[in-house]
C-alpha cells in the first residue's frame, strides 16, 4: 500500500534516473533530514550534485531555477510551504511564464515548482494556507494538485519530464502518510485522461446509474470526502466526486460531464471563498448546464479569514467532512 | 491498579505509526522509562517507554497501524490480573438507536408523502431504503387508479363551442360538464359583446373566425355548433370547419338513452332525456332538444334542429336542414324532405315534401274566462 | 589601436541608433517609451570585447539596446522589434525591455534577470559548457532584495557569473544618494565578491578589466562585479527629465565617444561616422517607409 509521501519519492527518482538534466533545489532538503517533508529523502545520496540546499531565499531560487532551465536544464525547486509562494510570485509571474510569449515561442521554460499546502496540523495562519487562487488565471502556468486518488509521483514525473511550461505543484500536507486510494470496497474508482499525462480521478459510491449529487473538488480534500462518500453509501446517497489533477489546465469537458450526470452539483476547495476556484467552475457548469440545474451550484471553500491554530477554531474555517456533508444534504433538501 | 500505555504524540504532521516491533517479552516485569516497543513514522522511529511499573500486556501486534493515543498495552501490577479490567470500556453506546431509514428514505419519503414512520413499524428491524418508500407510495397510486378510471383529468376531450356564449351554449356547457369523457375548453362567438367574458366559467375568447389559428396551435381536440335557431346558419358554420381539417365531435348528455344499434354522425347536439330508439340512424351537425324521442328505423339526415319534446314514431325519414318547432308528433313511416319547416304542435299523418312549410288551419281563439 | 576603432564604431552605432529611436518616438511611430543608454554606450562595448559569443551569456535590463547591439549588432531586427513589426527580433510582442537572440536574455523587471542569469550560470557550470553569464544593472537595481539573493547564491557556490553594474547616478529622476545607504561598492564585497570599480566612459580601461575578470570567472575561480561609473546623458524613458541641465552638460564633456574619438584619426573618424549614419539612416528611412 503506497503512500502520498512514497509515491512522491518515487516520482522524483524515477524522473532523476530517467534525465541528468533534472536537478532539484530547496531549504534543507540534503539527506539524512531529506527535506521538511522528507519528499527528497535518499535523493541526494541516490543522485550527488544534483540536489543542491539553497539559502533561505524564495524569489532567488526560483529565479535560479528559470535560468537553469532557459538554459536547457530542468530544475525543480521545492518551497518549504505553499505559504511562501507569494514570495516567488515575481518571477513566476514576470519571468518564467512570460518568456516563452515574449520572445516569439523560441524558447521553453521547463520549470517545476513545488510545495506542499493546506491546513489541519494547527500549523497557524501564515503555515496552513492553500494559496493557489492567486496563481488562478495566469495564462502559462501548469498548476497541478494532486488528490490521494491519483499517483502523484507519476503526475511529478511528468511535470518535470514532460512538454515543458513552467508548472506549479501543490502536495497537500496532510496527505503525505495517506495511503493512495487505488480501489475501495465501496467505492468504483476510474480516471479519465482529457489532458494528457493528467487524468481525473472520479469516485462513485453507487453500483450504476446516476448520482444524486456531484462533487467537484481537487487535491488534499479528498482525504475529508472519500470517507464521506463511504458513508453515505449506506444512507443510500449516491455521490459522485471527481478531482481534477490540474487546476489549470482546466478539463472543462470532464467536469462539465461529471456535472451533467444529475441536477445538484457541489464544489469543494480548501482555499478561501470568493474569487475562487470554484466561481470559473460554476460559470462554466451555469453555461453548459445551468437549466437543467435543479439548484444553483453550491460551493465550499475556506472561511475568508485567518485559520486558526486551536484545532476546534480551525476545523470552522475549514471545510471538513462534517460542513461538506452539511452542504450536500442541503443541496439534497 | 494497573497502567495503560498509549501511543503518544508523534510529530506535527502525522497520527500514526506502525508498531515495528516489541522491545521486551511479553509478562516481563518493567519499570518506569524503559523501552517496551519502538513504532515507526515516515520520518523516523520512536522508542516508546512505559509510563510506569507494570507486567507487560501487550495489546497491539507487531506491524500493527496504530493511532495517537491508541492503547498499545496494559502494565498489570501482579501477572495474573485481567488486562480487560484496566482496558477503557469499549467505547459507551455506540451511537443512538439503531437508525431505521437511510436518509435518502428520509428525502423520498418527504416528497412522495410517505409516512415513513408507519412503513418502519411495519417492517421493524430493517433499514427502510429508498426503493422501500417508492414502492409503498405506488401502491397507493394503485388504488387511486381504480376510482379514476381511465379519465383522468389530461386525458379528457377538449371541446371548442362555436357560436356558444347564448342560452344555446350554456345548455350545451351544462352536458359536456357532466360526461366523463369531454371538457369544454373556451367559446367563441361573433357577438362582441360575449368576448373577454365567461359562460358557466368557460371563456368566450373572440370571433369563430379565431378557430382556425386555435386549431392550428392545438388548443382543443373537437368543435360544435351551437347555433339552433337557424338550420342555414348551422350548416354553413358546420361546413366552413370542415373545410379547414377541424374535428367535430358529439356532445350528447348521459341522461339520453341510446338503445341498440344506433349510428350517430359527428358534431351533433343531443340534450337531456333524449331517446334514440334501436336502429336509428342519425347524420351530422344536428340539434335535438330535451326530450326528443326518435323511434326505431328512424332516420335523420344532416344540420336538422328539433324543438324540445318532439316525437317521430317508426322508421320515419328525415332529410337535411328540416326545421321542427316543439311537440311536433310525426307518425310512423313518413318521409320529410330537406329544408321543411314544421311549426311547433303539428302531428304530422303525411308525408312533406322537400322545402315546403306545414301549415296547421286551426280555428283558435282567445277570450276572457269566465 | 584597431580596437579603438572597433569601438568607435560600435559606440557610434548605439548612439545613432538611439538617437533614431528618440526621433521615431516624436514621430508617432514607436509606441510605450524607449529607454535609452545615451552616455553609456562605453560599458556594453568595452565587455562584450571580453566575452565569448559562442558560449556565453548576456542577460540584460530594462535599458538594454547598448547591451543588445553590442553583443549581436542587429539594429534592424532591434528598431523593428521597438516599433512593433513583425521583423522585429521577437516578431515584435517583446519590444523594447523584452528581447532574445541565441544567448541574450533581456526583461524590465529591475533586478529579476540578475536572478535568471545566477540560474543561468549555474546551468553553464552544472553543463560544463565553459561559458560565463553577464548580467548589467543599473545602480537603482541594487535597492532589489533578489540581487543580494543571487549574489550571495553566485558566490556561496562560485557560479560563473559577471554583474556589471552601470553606476549612471541616477534611477529614473531620484539621485542614487536619495536611495541607497553605504558605498555600493562595498556592497557585493561583503559576499566576498571581487568587485572592480572602473570608469564606465573609457572603452579601453572597461575593455581592460573585463578582459581580467573574465577569464577568471570562467575558469571557475566564482562571480565577480565590474562597478562603472557613468552618467545617463538621455532621459530615464523618453521625455521625462527634469534634471538640472548644466549637469547633463557638464557630463557630455566626457563623453564617452569623444573620448575615443581623440584617440583617432580625425579623416579616418570622420568617414566612419559618415557610414556608420548612412548605415543607420538607411535602415531606420526603410523602416519608417514600411510602417506608413
Amino acid at each position: 500500500m503506497t503512500t502520498y509521501l512514497a509515491s512522491l519519492q518515487e516520482g522524483l527518482a524515477r524522473a532523476f534516473a530517467a534525465d541528468p538534466r533534472v536537478y532539484l533545489l530547496g531549504e534543507d532538503i540534503l539527506d539524512p533530514y531529506g527535506g521538511a517533508f522528507k519528499v527528497s529523502k535518499g535523493l541526494s545520496t541516490a543522485f550527488p550534485g544534483r540536489v543542491i540546499t539553497t539559502p533561505i531565499s524564495e524569489a532567488g531560487i526560483v529565479a535560479v531555477g528559470t535560468g537553469m532551465a532557459l538554459r536547457g536544464m530542468r530544475p525543480v525547486i521545492e518551497i518549504m510551504f505553499g505559504d511562501f509562494l507569494t514570495l516567488v510570485a515575481d518571477q513566476i509571474v514576470n519571468h518564467a511564464v512570460k518568456f516563452r510569449g515574449m520572445y516569439a515561442d523560441r524558447v521553453r521554460v521547463p520549470l517545476v515548482v513545488r510545495t506542499p499546502v493546506g491546513g489541519g496540523r494547527g500549523y497557524g495562519a501564515t503555515h496552513s494556507q492553500s494559496l493557489e487562487k492567486m496563481f488562478l488565471g495566469v495564462p502559462g502556468l501548469t498548476i497541478v494538485a494532486p488528490s490521494h486518488l491519483h499517483d502523484p509521483g507519476t503526475l511529478l514525473e511528468h511535470a518535470i519530464l514532460g512538454d515543458g511550461d513552467p508548472t506549479l505543484f501543490l502536495e497537500h500536507k496532510l496527505l503525505y502518510p495517506a495511503a493512495l486510494l487505488a480501489t475501495s470496497p465501496s467505492l468504483r474508482i476510474s480516471r479519465v485522461e482529457e489532458i494528457p499525462g493528467y487524468p481525473s480521478a472520479v469516485a462513485e459510491n453507487y453500483d450504476s446509474g446516476n448520482p444524486d449529487v456531484t462533487i467537484l473538488s481537487y487535491g488534499g480534500m479528498s482525504r475529508e470526502i472519500m470517507p464521506l462518500m463511504e458513508s453515505l453509501r449506506g444512507e443510500e446517497i449516491r455521490v459522485l466526486a471527481v478531482f481534477p489533477a490540474t487546476l489549470q489546465p482546466v478539463p472543462s469537458k470532464t467536469l462539465i460531464d461529471c456535472a451533467k450526470r444529475c441536477e445538484r452539483v457541489l464544489i469543494v476547495e480548501e482555499g478561501t471563498a470568493g474569487f475562487d476556484w470554484g466561481a470559473e467552475l460554476a460559470t462554466r457548469i451555469y453555461e453548459a448546464h445551468g437549466a437543467k440545474l435543479a439548484k444553483p451550484v453550491r460551493r465550499l471553500a475556506a472561511h475568508p479569514g485567518v485559520i486558526p491554530t486551536a484545532t476546534h477554531l480551525e476545523s470552522r474555517v475549514l471545510p471538513g467532512r462534517g460542513s461538506i456533508e452539511s452542504a450536500l444534504l442541503e443541496l439534497m433538501s | 491498579m494497573s497502567t495503560v500505555v498509549k501511543l503518544p504524540h508523534l510529530n506535527a504532521n502525522e497520527d500514526q505509526a506502525t508498531l515495528t516491533r516489541w522491545s521486551v517479552a511479553p509478562g516481563t516485569r518493567v519499570r518506569a522509562g524503559e523501552v517496551v516497543c519502538v513504532v515507526e513514522t515516515t520520518k523516523t522511529a520512536l522508542d516508546v517507554e512505559a509510563p510506569g511499573d507494570g507486567f507487560l500486556h501487550p495489546v497491539a501486534a507487531e506491524g500493527a497501524r496504530l493511532t495517537t493515543g491508541q492503547v498499545v498495552a496494559v502494565l498489570l501490577d501482579n501477572p495474573g490480573d485481567d488486562p480487560a479490567t484496566a482496558l477503557p470500556s469499549a467505547g459507551a453506546s455506540e451511537a443512538t438507536e439503531a437508525r431505521r431509514w437511510t436518509k435518502k428514505a428520509e428525502m423520498v419519503a418527504q416528497r412522495l408523502h410517505v409516512d415513513l414512520d408507519a412503513l418502519a413499524r411495519v417492517h421493524p428491524g430493517k433499514v427502510i431504503s429508498e426503493a422501500d418508500v417508492v414502492a409503498a407510495s405506488r401502491s397507493a397510486a394503485d388504488v387511486a387508479d381504480l376510482v379514476d378510471d381511465r379519465y383522468t383529468q389530461g386525458r379528457r376531450e377538449r371541446v371548442l363551442l362555436i357560436g356558444g356564449a347564448g342560452g344555446g351554449g350554456v345548455i350545451a356547457l351544462d352536458c359536456i360538464a357532466r360526461t366523463l369523457h369531454q371538457r369544454a375548453v373556451a367559446i367563441l362567438d361573433n357577438n362582441g359583446a360575449t368576448h373577454g367574458k365567461r359562460v358557466m366559467g368557460v371563456p368566450v375568447l373572440g370571433p369563430t373566425s379565431l378557430a382556425e389559428e386555435m386549431w392550428k396551435r392545438g388548443e382543443f381536440d373537437a368543435a360544435i355548433v351551437i347555433v339552433t335557431s337557424s338550420v342555414d346558419e348551422r350548416r354553413r358554420v358546420f361546413d366552413s370547419l370542415v373545410e379547414k381539417g377541424i374535428a367535430l365531435t358529439n356532445v350528447i348528455d348521459p341522461s339520453v338513452t341510446v338503445r341498440a344499434n344506433v349510428s350517430i354522425g359527428r358534431g351533433n347536439l343531443v340534450m337531456p332525456e333524449c331517446f334514440l330508439s334501436s336502429c336509428v340512424r342519425i347524420g351530422d351537425n344536428n340539434f335535438l332538444a330535451a326530450g326528443t324521442m326518435i323511434e326505431h328505423h328512424s332516420v335523420i339526415g344532416d344540420h336538422c334542429t328539433f324543438g324540445p319534446r318532439c316525437a317521430l314514431s317508426g322508421a320515419v325519414t328525415v332529410g337535411s336542414r328540416v326545421k321542427f318547432g316543439m311537440g311536433v308528433l310525426v307518425e310512423p313511416y313518413l318521409a320529410i324532405g330537406d329544408e321543411a319547416l314544421i311549426p311547433s304542435g303539428v302531428t304530422l299523418t303525411q308525408s312533406v315534401e322537400a322545402r315546403s312549410t306545414v301549415k296547421v288551419h286551426r280555428n283558435q281563439a282567445i277570450r276572457e274566462r269566465d | 589601436m584597431s580596437q579603438d576603432r572597433e569601438f568607435f564604431r560600435s559606440m557610434l552605432h548605439i548612439r545613432l541608433v538611439e538617437e533614431s529611436l528618440l526621433a521615431l518616438f516624436s514621430e508617432g511611430l514607436i509606441r510605450g517609451t524607449v529607454h535609452t543608454c545615451l552616455g553609456q554606450e562605453a560599458i556594453p562595448v568595452g565587455v562584450v570585447s571580453a566575452l565569448d559569443k559562442a558560449r556565453d551569456v548576456v542577460c540584460s535590463n530594462h535599458r538594454g539596446h547598448g547591451h543588445f547591439l553590442a553583443w549581436c549588432g542587429d539594429a534592424r531586427g532591434l528598431v523593428a522589434e521597438i516599433m512593433g513589426r513583425p521583423e522585429g527580433v521577437c516578431g515584435g510582442i517583446g519590444g523594447s525591455q523584452h528581447l532574445h537572440v541565441k544567448g541574450f536574455y533581456s526583461n524590465g523587471i529591475l533586478g529579476g534577470m540578475f536572478g535568471v542569469g545566477t540560474g543561468m550560470a549555474l546551468a553553464e557550470k552544472a553543463q560544463g559548457t565553459g561559458g560565463v553569464v553577464t548580467a548589467f544593472l543599473g545602480d537603482g537595481a541594487l535597492a532589489e532584495g533578489i540581487v543580494y539573493e543571487s549574489m550571495n547564491m553566485a558566490a556561496l557556490w562560485k557560479l560563473p557569473l559577471l554583474a556589471v553594474v552601470e553606476h549612471n547616478q541616477y534611477a529614473q529622476s531620484t539621485h542614487w544618494k536619495l536611495e541607497h545607504a553605504g558605498q555600493l561598492a562595498e556592497r557585493p564585497r561583503a559576499f566576498g565578491i571581487p568587485t572592480t570599480v572602473v570608469d564606465g566612459n573609457d572603452v579601453a580601461a572597461v575593455s581592460r578589466a573585463a578582459a581580467q575578470v573574465v577569464p577568471a570567472i570562467r575558469a571557475g575561480s566564482g562571480p565577480q562585479v565590474l562597478f562603472c561609473e557613468t552618467y545617463r546623458i538621455g532621459p530615464h524613458s523618453k521625455g521625462d527629465d527634469l534634471r538640472d541641465p548644466a549637469e547633463i552638460d557638464t557630463a557630455r564633456l566626457r563623453d564617452p565617444i569623444a573620448g575615443v574619438r581623440s584617440r583617432l584619426d580625425a579623416a579616418w573618424c570622420a568617414a566612419a561616422e559618415r557610414e556608420v549614419a548612412g548605415e543607420v539612416t538607411r535602415l531606420v528611412d526603410a523602416l519608417r517607409k514600411v510602417a506608413a
